[in-house]
């Protein structure tokens, strides 16, 4: 459970960045969407700790899963922080996309078309993220969204991928859903 | 206001990298790691109040003021995402006694940071981190390296890899396993 909170809480912290480049308010409501996710598991693991510790008699497993799940709560808090700028009246002030655009794990997204080699495949199927360091973080497909995609996530025609990754993968990764590079 | 814009950029570049290097030094067990993120922390700090000062100068009207704050929540944000991550790192300093299982707790198959020894008959060695492009080649980033009793944080593009050196990593387990391999010199990178 601790894993899957690490995990929701580096979902929610690049979602909440996704949601401030491209000053999206979708996003940034999944984000506020997460962290009740991450509340129920803290309040569920919070429990069981303490009554492992109380059956084992060893208070230190305890405080250590608690503290360590506290962190991520506050992780995932900071996330929600971000993206609440994105849901306020008024538009986020451009240096904060264009910081986000300059830092070294940037984001981006493009549209899949019909062509591309990573139309109709799984994420699994195409390893996009080993192949180019690109990660896709968020699918738009029509009026609906994707939240962390897995592996088992078919790409379709048409979708847009929200991906972060290092710059030099960007280009890389834009040629792919476009269907100009036809290698991966 | 492109100083902000570079100090926003160094905030969010160091709060991700405090993240990744909190969770090594657990699943290490390193506290030269802790200390490295004591530092961070303390940087971010800094990095926070710079910005509050250069933000607070920059506002003419209220329009302005209210975007303006937006910078100053994303910038707190990450200071506080920083605080959290640091906690992590300061497990360390209960008794060892008291956290003998502490590492396991992420030996997980999911778990996205991992250890890569450099072996002298590796293809990598000698070579760049710019040259081999790690990271868009391999979907594996290299967030810090241990040279002998020495640490290198978040090694930049012209960092040379030298036989011996200890790669800590974050990426996906195909990236890892190939790498891994390649540091063994069981397979060619190119």
């Amino acid at each position: 459970m601790l894993i899957e909170m690490k995990n929701i809480s580096e979902l929610m912290v690049d979602l909440a960045y996704s949601a401030l480049i491209f000053n999206n308010k979708e996003i940034a409501e999944e984000v506020k969407y997460l962290e009740e996710k991450i509340d129920e598991r803290y309040y569920q693991l919070q429990e069981e700790a303490i009554k492992q510790a109380i059956t084992e008699g060893n208070p230190y497993g305890a405080l250590i899963l608690i503290r360590l799940a506290t962190s991520i709560e506050a992780i995932s808090d900071s996330a929600v922080q971000i993206a609440d700028v994105v849901l306020r009246d008024i538009e986020p002030h451009p240096i904060l996309r264009e910081s986000i655009k300059e830092s070294d794990i940037t984001i981006t997204r493009a549209r899949v078309r019909k062509d591309s080699i990573l139309a109709n495949k799984t994420l699994g199927e195409v390893n996009l993220a080993s192949e180019t360091g690109m990660w896709v973080i968020a699918i738009k497909r029509e009026h609906s969204w994707i939240f962390g995609p897995t592996e088992n996530t078919k790409i379709f025609p048409g979708d847009i991928l929200l991906a972060k990754g290092p710059i030099e993968g960007v280009k890389h990764f834009i040629r792919l859903c476009k269907g100009l590079d036809k290698k991966i | 206001m492109e100083n902000v814009k570079d100090l926003l950029v160094e905030i969010k570049d160091k709060s991700e990298l405090i993240v990744d290097l909190a969770y090594s030094a657990v699943i290490l067990d390193s506290e030269d790691l802790a200390k490295e993120v004591e530092k961070l922390e303390g940087e971010i700090e800094e990095l926070t109040y710079k910005i509050r000062i250069l933000t607070m100068l920059a506002a003419n009207t209220p329009d302005e003021a209210e975007q303006l704050a937006g910078i100053l929540q994303v910038a707190d944000s990450a200071k506080n995402l920083a605080n959290a991550a640091a906690d992590i790192a300061y497990l360390l300093d209960l008794d060892i006694s008291e956290r003998p299982f502490l590492p396991s707790l992420f030996l997980k198959a999911d778990e996205k940071i991992h250890v890569v020894r450099v072996y002298p008959n590796s293809s990598i060695v000698n070579r760049t981190l710019g040259e081999l492009n790690i990271e868009a080649e391999s979907g594996v980033r290299v967030i810090a390296i241990k040279r002998g009793r020495s640490w290198i944080y978040d090694p930049e593009d012209n960092v040379r890899i030298k036989e011996g050196d200890i790669l800590i990593v974050r990426g996906t387990e195909d990236g890892y396993n190939f790498l891994d391999r390649v540091a063994r010199g069981e397979e060619n990178w190119d």
